[in-house]
């Protein structure tokens, strides 16, 4: 009788609906990235003051080799790419919304910490968002950073002046790629109302300790990961975060982190996607830019 | 961002799976299947809409006060979840033919997936109050019903702070010769925010979702 069930249960999980790809809400309908000239929907707008030189603007493709499946993905560029070598980078990990032309106010706001084009930045669409090619997968991400990281890694950064900062659902390549080193490592980290995993989130809204596997295959287990993690961590999060709950996910990753070196920001009256608006850009900057040199 | 993710959590439940299964008890040797549909209602790109959660089941009067039943999840099924609920229903009064009615219906609500083989139970308890209002007839009724968490940590080792998950409930049954229409609003999770977290439910306030759902029952 018992393998009778195990069978049933396996016929149907061969062809079971899972709710996985909707963790990606990307729009991959441009046809060109319009950077500071995109009037699609935005966190905020940073004014003029913040603009960044053409030339000082670089987007190029990569190829994200995943299992054999190669895909062109694309990325962009902040800085000096000939003295990537000897500058501090910055590997800006986006959230699951649109593409690039969403962020691009937030790495810019990156470029200015410590001041005007002071670090390098660099940022990439994942396969499936906006001109990258292909289709995500949790697996697949990591796969495309890993490939952004390669190439940082062969235009001569090295791990000391490398850092890495993940926004939302960013923070799963961010952490599994610090936790799991395939090449390049950061020697600081900087996560943005960070995801705690699949499990906190299908629990927060079910109220129960359903398991994550009810509902998706993926895990995105950053709490589990940032305990492999022992660089110096930054964590920043809204208190008023109506999606990634600070106490449930946030607090969670931060107190799992493995270092010893950690700096809290808990944003009072941010929600998801105003934290640096809320906590004032100059305030934003100011505050990483201290995490960095610190 | 919401909108989307949230449909990753279309079976989530805050405890409303199901409308009440039984308020009344069956005939004594009677036996009845059923069809259910409803769910939680929530926000999905500005449109509310209740979370679409189906199951089939049957029942049997063992008893003139004692009735047995057990569901099968279909919508879990698909998801490759086996979901089920066993349970009883005990009539505690029963009007002999218009009036009130009492009743109390234990359940234990079992679930694995068969991608991990991960299990989970749920003890529930169910009170329930009706009115008949037409001799073997129809009925308006009402209750309040928990689920049990068993667990005492969730993911990450955290405390699991919710032990009940109780739902208010409003409902009617129609009754024919040989078959039972039921609707029901509940209102789910009452005790538990529905702030701060991926779905949007619909709810009186910040607690809770509201549901809504329909039941048929054929008898034999």
């Amino acid at each position: 009788m018992k393998k009778l069930i195990y069978i049933f249960i396996a016929f149907l999980s061969a062809s079971c609906l899972r709710l996985d790809d909707n963790l990606f809400n990307a729009d991959n309908s441009i046809e060109s990235y319009q950077l500071d000239n995109y009037t699609g929907e935005v966190d905020f707008t940073l004014d003029d003051s913040y603009k960044i030189p053409e030339s000082l603007i670089h987007v190029f493709q990569l190829t994200s080799d995943y299992n054999g499946d190669q895909k062109n993905i694309y990325a962009i560029y902040i800085g000096d790419m000939a003295n990537i070598a000897t500058d501090t980078v910055i590997m800006y990990c986006h959230g699951n919304k649109d593409h690039m032309d969403f962020y691009w106010q937030r790495a810019k706001l990156l470029a200015h910490v410590g001041g005007k084009n002071r670090y390098g930045v660099l940022m990439i669409d994942y396969r499936g968002y906006g001109l990258s090619e292909g289709e995500s997968s949790e697996q697949s991400i990591y796969a495309d950073v890993h490939a952004a990281l390669k190439w940082l890694e062969k235009q001569g950064l090295t791990n000391e002046r490398f850092m890495m900062y993940g926004f939302s659902l960013g923070s799963a390549p961010t952490c599994q790629l610090t936790a799991n080193p395939t090449c390049l490592v950061p020697s600081k980290v900087i996560l943005e109302a960070p995801f705690a995993s699949a499990e906190v989130m299908v629990q927060d809204a079910s109220g129960l300790s359903l398991p994550a596997s009810y509902f998706t295959n993926y895990t995105i287990d950053n709490a589990e990961e940032i305990k492999k993690i022992s660089q110096p961590l930054m964590w920043l999060h809204g208190t008023n975060d109506n999606f990634l709950n600070i106490k449930t996910h946030g607090e969670v990753v931060y107190k799992n982190h493995g270092g010893t070196s950690k700096n809290a920001q808990r944003i009072s009256g941010a929600d998801h996607g105003d934290v640096p608006l809320v906590m004032g850009f100059t305030a934003y900057t100011d505050s990483i830019a201290s995490f960095i040199v610190k | 961002m919401r909108y989307l993710v949230a449909s990753i959590l279309t079976l989530t439940i805050l405890a409303g799976c199901n409308p009440t299964r039984y308020v009344a008890p069956l005939e004594e040797k009677q036996v009845a299947v059923t069809a259910n549909l409803g769910g939680s209602l929530i926000n999905y790109g500005g449109t509310p809409m209740p979370i679409p959660l189906t199951s089939v089941g049957a029942g049997y009067g063992l008893k003139e006060n004692l009735t047995l039943f057990g569901n099968v999840h279909t919508t879990s099924l698909a998801f490759g979840v086996f979901q089920t609920d066993i349970g009883a229903l005990y009539s505690i009064k029963k009007p002999d033919t218009t009036g009130f009615g009492l009743s109390i219906s234990p359940v234990i609500n079992w679930m694995i997936d068969g991608w991990n083989g991960k299990g989970r139970i749920y003890p529930q308890v169910d009170f329930n109050g009706y009115y008949q209002y037409q001799t073997d007839g129809n009925f308006a009724y009402g209750g309040i019903s928990s689920w049990v968490e068993l667990n005492s940590t969730k993911a990450h080792g955290e405390t699991q702070q919710t032990i009940f998950l109780p739902s208010l409930f409003l409902g009617h049954t129609f009754v024919k010769p040989k078959m039972n229409y039921q609707i029901e609003l509940r209102y789910n999770g009452f005790n538990t925010s529905n702030e701060k977290i991926v779905v949007d439910y619909i709810s009186p306030g910040n607690t809770g979702a509201l549901g809504i759902y329909f039941g048929v029952y054929k008898k034999f």
